[in-house]
């Protein structure tokens, strides 16, 4: 349960992150958090005796990797816009599409 | 195995919650890069040895990546902090609805979930899923590189 929590709390603060920041940068950082929370989640699930199950493992491993990537890609996709709109502001980016 | 990693994991929210308040860059790029490392050594010590490798080799892509996009857009925050208005009200209520969800949920849950034993694991393709992270997490950086033109760097 406990464990379980701390899991609930780091997708809360990636949460937080994707919700209430307007920086592009930060909103991909609250994705990577939520992805590392959502993989700690499965690890948890799967802990059996002293390690854990390689089923787990390897959705968690998908998790990070996949979430990580993703987040990759996207940051290149954000730089991109910055060249094009001149700032990171969801906002601003949104005034001013064309 | 509960301990260390539950603080560890705190710290990796902490680390995390740093880099979304910190206003430069710099500092944003180096929480994130620990706040990896640290969700790694939880991973470690839980006994996820290939999720704590795959934590390591995302963590450092992501801070070489972040470390160009900051090149590329300036070294400091200069976005208002907060989203203001409704739509921040909302997205304060939903993150409380979330947490209080889950704590539900999760009462319910009891002390575990069903899981396959290390019988049922695909145990024989650890080296093929390590290999899998590192070509996912290459791919990445090339498909930065690709789009942004400098396959030559």
């Amino acid at each position: 349960m406990q464990m379980y929590l701390v899991s609930a709390i780091l997708v809360a603060a990636g949460l937080y992150g994707v919700l209430l920041k307007r920086n592009l940068f930060k909103v991909l950082i609250g994705i990577a958090l939520m992805a590392l929370g959502v993989a700690s989640f499965v690890v948890t699930a799967g802990a059996a005796g002293n390690g854990v199950d390689a089923v787990s493992q390897t959705v968690a491993l998908v998790a990070v990797v996949g979430g990580a990537s993703v987040v990759s890609l996207m940051l290149v996709t954000a730089v991109r816009l910055h060249e094009k709109y001149g700032t990171l502001d969801i906002r601003e980016m949104r005034r001013l599409k064309g | 195995m509960d301990m260390p990693v539950a603080v560890l994991l705190i710290v990796t929210a902490v680390l995390g919650l740093v880099a979304l308040e910190a206003r430069n860059m710099r500092l944003v790029r180096v929480s994130l890069g620990l706040a990896f490392l640290a969700f790694a050594g939880a991973m470690f010590a839980a006994g996820a040895v290939e999720v704590g490798v795959g934590a390591v080799i995302g963590g450092v892509v992501l801070y070489l990546l972040l470390g160009w996009g900051v090149k590329k857009t300036g070294g400091t925050d200069i976005v208002a902090a907060f989203a203001s208005g409704t739509s921040a009200m909302t997205g304060a209520v939903t993150i409380v609805a979330f947490l209080v969800a889950a704590y539900y949920a999760l009462d319910g849950l009891g002390v575990g979930i069903a899981s396959a034993t290390a019988a049922h694991g695909a145990s024989s393709v650890g080296l093929l899923r390590e290999g899998l992270v590192v070509v996912a997490a290459l791919a990445a950086v090339w498909a930065m590189l690709r789009a942004t033109g400098r396959r030559g760097e």
